[in-house]
């Protein structure tokens, strides 16, 4: 699996225009929800834009050939999605800190809900992505632009926006055997590529 | 050991089945897989690979069953497919990175003296390359690990005529050794011809024959004479016969044929051909 991250890894991190624009994005997030909103919205996409690629480029048949499963192959996905968010809120954590913002009880909120924006999406698109292939990626992505803002009506207080944050991260947990099934689904059908 | 061990495989799609599929190759031979295009041969390696699961039957690879531990069997196993799926955005050099961390035997020394042998730049993206160039990289990559079992689907088509020899004496080198073998599938029978022990025939999902090049060539020859002189033979020792400007080309079982009547050599291509016609079972 090693392997695999590091192709993700080289293909997410080559396309500096898009750390661009989400650092750009980030450094005007202090004052600015839909900004932030939308750094969340590029990085959940990441994941979907790499599983994209793979299907097109036939990566998906070929890293079969090699030490590796589809269960490698899911849960590279899924370390991945989990590695950019993790990479988001580190770059949140920083530019707040620049600004000399109150590491407190506002960026607990803005983390809990960054939680519940990227993640709660990924759990429901990441699935559908990997029963359905490439043709569901762009749904996907529109389902999750339609989703994101629901982090905007979570509960006011922290204890019910933690608790919806802990439901969001449950639900992305649940969703990866989910994922994994249904790939070993698709394949039984007549592949993935 | 057997390389190679299926039993009863078989695969069933809408409008497809593929199998039962009975197929045994020893270690240190070549196996060419022959078929048309459709006929089930790269569902077999999918099936081997356990990229695909069968609804029945069993395989083995290098004396392991293929269910039980596929990741580490993988270790041993090269594989080139008809396409080489890596991302247009790597390069030979990254690939080996990536390629370092995903095999436990990886060799960087072997597959840059590949890479040099096939004459492949380090530093062009993968996009760049044409479609042989893609499939000598994918040579590269398979034979980099020191894998003791190779799997080639189509691996060959896209080849010119010099790289593809190139590539069917890398093979033949590769099963000097004799824990090693091959399995080449192809619809281009002349590589196959040159470098492969054994032969197997698929067609419509159906393996109409698995059996020794040799003997079949030993088994079967070609006759030309007279329309007259194919009446000497007995029914059964005609295979197919085709009428020429000068008599009469047949395609018989030399066993069955009277002495004194001179046999040709028989291409593997038209035995196919004649055998694919008739649906027949070779024994």
């Amino acid at each position: 699996m090693k392997g695999l991250l590091l192709k993700d890894a080289r293909q997410i991190f080559r396309a500096w225009y898009f750390w661009l624009i989400q650092v750009i994005l980030l450094l005007i997030t202090y004052r600015s929800e839909f900004a932030l909103s939308t750094a969340c919205y590029l990085i959940a996409c990441v994941s979907l834009a790499v599983l994209s690629e793979d299907e097109q480029s036939r990566w998906q048949s070929y890293c079969l050939t090699l030490p590796c499963t589809k269960v490698d192959y899911v849960s590279g996905k899924y370390l991945l999605q989990m590695l950019l968010f993790g990479i988001l809120l580190v770059e949140m954590a920083v530019f707040w800190l620049l600004w000399g913002a109150w590491i407190g009880i506002g960026l607990a909120y803005t983390l809990i809900r960054t939680m519940t924006a990227v993640l709660l999406p990924m759990a429901i698109c990441l699935p559908l992505v990997f029963r359905f292939g490439g043709k569901a990626v762009a749904d996907a992505c529109i389902l999750a632009a339609v989703m994101m803002p629901f982090s905007w009506f979570l509960p006011s207080d922290l204890l019910g926006q933690t608790a919806f944050a802990l439901v969001a991260l449950g639900l992305f947990g649940l969703s990866w055997p989910l994922s994994v099934y249904w790939y070993k689904l698709r394949w039984k059908r007549g592949g993935a590529a | 050991m057997n390389a190679i061990e299926i039993q009863n495989l078989q695969k069933s799609y809408k409008g497809f089945t593929l199998g039962p599929l009975d197929l045994t190759l020893p270690s240190g031979c070549i196996l060419g897989l022959i078929g048309e295009n459709g006929a089930g041969k790269s569902t077999a390696i999918k099936l081997m690979l356990d990229m695909v699961t069968p609804d029945q039957g069993s395989v083995r690879l290098l004396g392991q069953d293929n269910q039980r531990d596929i990741r580490a069997l993988k270790e041993d196993i090269g594989v080139v497919l008809d396409e080489v799926g890596l991302p247009g955005y790597l390069t030979p050099r990254e690939v080996g990175k990536i390629m370092h961390s995903v095999f436990r035997n990886w060799d960087g020394a072997a597959y840059e003296g590949y890479l040099h042998r096939f004459n492949l730049p380090e530093g062009k993206r993968f996009r760049t390359f044409s479609k042989g160039m893609k499939m000598k990289l994918g040579f590269a990559i398979a034979l980099s690990h020191h894998p003791k079992l190779l799997l080639l689907d189509e691996a060959t088509s896209g080849l010119d005529p010099v790289v593809r020899d190139e590539v069917m004496d890398l093979l033949m080198e590769f099963t000097r050794d004799e824990d090693h073998a091959v399995l080449l599938s192809s619809h281009i029978v002349s590589d196959l011809e040159k470098a492969c022990d054994y032969i197997a025939f698929l067609r419509q999902g159906k393996l109409l024959l698995c059996q020794e090049k040799d003997l079949l060539k030993a088994r079967y020859g070609v006759l030309r004479c007279a329309r007259e002189g194919l009446d000497r033979l007995e029914t059964g020792a005609v295979l197919s016969k085709r009428e020429t400007a000068y008599g009469v080309e047949a395609i018989v079982e030399r066993d069955r044929v009277p002495a004194g009547l001179e046999l040709g050599a028989v291409d593997i291509e038209q035995l196919f051909v004649v055998m694919a016609k008739q649906g027949a079972k070779g024994a």
